[in-house]
């Protein structure tokens, strides 16, 4: 069986994000604890910008979550960049321990099902679990410089400029009714896909769910 | 407390390890399950080559323990490569899910870690846990051109060229893994980029030293504290490091790095690469303690989490080391 069942039902305690301004300007605005209004965060690189992005998804959901950095027990995080840097050096800032995950773009989903595993199989209390991206360092990696002005074909995405996390806590952590229940790993799926632009027919045959 | 305890102690049951002539030439040699002899392995590139040798561990792994690939419930690996590429592809060989992880050249005790919890929680049966690296294809990502003829420094390490897996189930073997210390990630601030021996020192005496402090152990419970690619330079700073801390590693410490290659000369501090520990372990260590000529062992795989944006961006080099205990019941 390739799900796995939380018993003990391990809580989403609380959350913490940010986003550029044009990921703002859409449906999420109003629910970000914070909206930059460029893409740089007073930042001199596009990567550095994503990963203090992610380090203030962090920070931000401990604090909401009403958690201090002492009680945090393990950070599980990754992103797109080449050897997940912006989820390493964000784990550079705290002093807790750190298992960096590689999953693409289904990284959250296999940061919550690793820390709900986790919670729930007694090992830890208290963990965060993030992610986010950065259109400009997303571009810069995976395709062409921004000043090439290239066109984007129609089936191609536009990378987020953003980052988001949680504080997932053990049931004794009441406080919380929204609880991760079960989690299923995914299967790597390939159809023969080839086209780098058509990243949604790539990723369709496969997708892991997490039950909330 | 960053040490988690597996009360059920999941073992590991079989091993898979690949490795190229150079390394087999070494003290590896007569333990891993197949010796290349040339380092592309049938294909036509290092990338294609370095995946072969990480899904030949998986497959072998599996073989060896005596199982079939339905039997298998997860496959937890990562690699050196960009995107890591080379777990991920190999993941696509089998029907069973993929976790993947990155912890650089930490990855092989990140993935066992990962693979006991699961087991002993109860989620899992049976995971495999895999890792490997390649020379060329390391210095293509990291490095320069080899064609370039780069002269390499004093300090700098040889990355491996080899795979290794293990299969972790609950019942099956003597061998178990009983805890394991999550590290930290910990940034000393170097900056020099061949010297990873140096900057990955810290972060490997904070995991040893957590790992002793939460186990109430001292260093000498263990017949052997092996790390994973420190090197000879990075194993003095290590050793130094822990003393300042009342901790003398001297008699017992080994490093993977500084013994899998049989000539030290332009390896210079040895070997490195996700690929070093995970063929060392899996093959060698693992026959010792198959044949209970050592019975407990703790394996401290170290990792450096830089890449080229980050030292290109004037970063330091921030680095991580995971701690799991092996130990025969």
């Amino acid at each position: 069986m390739q799900t796995i069942f939380f018993k003990t039902s391990p809580r989403i305690l609380a959350t913490g994000t940010v986003a550029g301004p044009k990921e703002c300007a859409g449906v999420v605005g109003k629910y970000v604890d914070k909206t930059l209004l460029d893409d740089m965060f007073g930042e001199a690189t596009y990567e550095k910008a994503e990963c203090k992005m992610l380090s203030y998804a962090v920070s931000r959901a401990m604090e909401n979550a009403g958690v201090t950095e002492n009680e945090v027990d393990a950070l599980i995080s990754g992103d797109l960049l080449n050897q997940i840097i912006s989820a390493s050096f964000t784990a550079r800032d705290f002093d807790f321990p750190f298992l960096g995950v590689y999953g693409a773009c289904s990284t959250l989903a296999e940061a919550y099902a690793l820390a709900a595993a986790l919670v729930d199989g007694g090992y830890y209390q208290t963990i965060v679990a993030a992610t986010g991206s950065h259109f400009s360092s997303a571009e810069r990696q995976y395709r062409y410089p921004l000043e090439l002005g290239n066109t984007r074909p129609p089936q191609s995405q536009w990378t987020v400029t953003g980052a988001g996390g949680a504080v997932i806590g053990g049931a004794a952590r009441t406080q919380s009714d929204l609880a991760i229940t079960s989690a299923t790993f995914g299967r790597v799926v390939d159809f023969g896909i080839t086209d780098v632009n058509n990243m949604g027919a790539a990723m369709a045959p496969d997708i892991g769910i997490i039950g909330i | 407390m960053n040490t988690i305890f597996f009360e059920n102690k999941p073992r590991i049951i079989g091993t898979g390890t690949i490795a190229g002539p150079k390394e087999c030439a070494g003290v590896i040699g007569k333990y891993v399950d197949k010796t290349l002899t040339d380092d592309m392995f049938g294909e036509s590139t290092y990338e294609k080559a370095e995946c072969k040798m990480l899904s030949y561990a998986i497959t072998k792994a599996i073989e060896n323990a005596g199982m079939t690939e339905k039997e298998i419930d997860l496959l937890i690996s990562g690699d050196l490569l960009n995107q890591i590429i080379s777990a991920s592809f190999a993941a696509r060989d089998f029907d069973f899910p993929f976790l993947g992880v990155y912890g650089a050249c930490s990855t092989m005790a990140e993935s066992m870690a990962v693979a006991a919890s699961f087991v002993n929680a109860g989620y899992y049966k049976n995971i495999v846990a895999a890792t490997g690296s390649h020379f060329s294809s390391a210095e293509r990502q990291y490095r320069y051109p080899l064609e370039l003829g780069c002269t390499r420094p004093p300090q700098a390490q040889w990355t491996v060229t080899g795979a290794g897996g293990c299969v972790i189930a609950k019942t099956g073997s003597n061998i178990a893994i009983t805890s394991a210390t999550i590290g930290k990630v910990v940034d000393y601030g170097i900056t020099d980029v061949n010297n990873l021996g140096a900057a990955m020192s810290p972060s490997c005496s904070s995991s040893l030293l957590e790992h002793l402090k939460d186990t109430g152990r001292e260093p000498d419970y263990y017949d052997l504290i092996v790390t994973g690619d420190l090197g000879a330079l990075g194993s003095r700073i290590l050793k130094d490091l822990t003393w300042e801390k009342g901790c003398d590693i001297a008699k017992n410490h080994v490093d993977c790095g500084e013994i899998i290659y049989n000539v030290i000369e332009d390896e210079f501090q040895g070997g490195s690469g996700a690929g070093c520990s995970a063929t060392v372990f899996n093959s060698y260590l693992m026959d010792k303690l198959k044949r209970r000529e050592l019975n407990k062992i703790l394996f401290i795989a170290t990792g450096a989490l830089l890449s080229t944006v980050s030292s290109g961006q004037g970063e330091s080099i921030p680095c991580i080391s995971h701690a799991v205990a092996i130990e025969n019941v």
